[in-house]
């Protein structure tokens, strides 16, 4: 009876962490009404390059962290291995960009649109990438 | 319950992960400083050029009894 109860708050509860982190990203990419973040985290869009360049690195650095600590956990299952292997390849891409971004950033000189653009692109893949896809 | 699938509870997991990264990222820059930005900037290019995906291990084989 216990253990039932508990389950069914613990679904709750990480349904509720869930829409928590998926408004999160939205204000971030300001898909909110303007104004709301004012206390609160600043917008993809109202940040300095070189606070681009310091948000791309932290979100690069922590997805690779937590990509090398789930790799060695023993129990993934198959399902985790395949969200792992096309999180990889994401992340393969990603580095050069942000890489070029840094280049930028360090000569001076305002990084392109285009690049900002490709590497906010490919953060929107790891976050499709949790989206199961029909087999 | 049966919608929750493996799949599904692993990809919605992901998705919070890395929503809650991007959230928790941008917190730690708000109200910083240009010099305080440019320190971070500065610690999390260290990690970043010290980690190239090149060094990420490969994800186990899929276990056959799954």
């Amino acid at each position: 009876m216990f253990l039932k109860s508990l389950k069914k708050c613990s679904i709750l509860l990480f349904f509720l962490a869930m829409v928590v982190a998926m408004a999160s990203m939205f204000q971030l990419y300001g898909c909110v009404t303007p104004g709301i973040t004012d206390d609160g985290p600043k917008r993809i869009t109202e940040m300095t390059p070189k606070e681009k360049g310091a948000w791309f690195l932290g979100i690069y650095n922590a997805q690779d962290k937590d990509y090398r600590n789930m790799v060695i956990r023993p129990d993934l299952t198959n399902d985790q291995k395949k969200i792992l292997r096309e999180k990889k390849k994401i992340m393969i891409r990603i580095y050069p960009m942000i890489k070029t971004y840094n280049t930028y950033l360090d000569s001076g000189a305002v990084p392109t649109k285009i690049v900002e653009d490709q590497i906010i692109q490919l953060i929107n893949d790891l976050t499709a990438l949790a989206i199961p896809k029909p087999e | 319950m049966t919608i929750l699938t493996g799949a599904v509870i692993g990809g919605l997991i992901e998705l919070g992960k890395l929503g809650l990264q991007a959230y928790f990222q941008a917190m730690r820059l708000a109200d910083k400083t240009p010099e305080e930005v440019d320190k971070m900037y500065a610690e999390e290019k260290i990690y970043f050029d010290g980690h190239s995906p090149d060094t990420l291990p490969d994800a186990p084989p899929d276990n056959p009894e799954e």
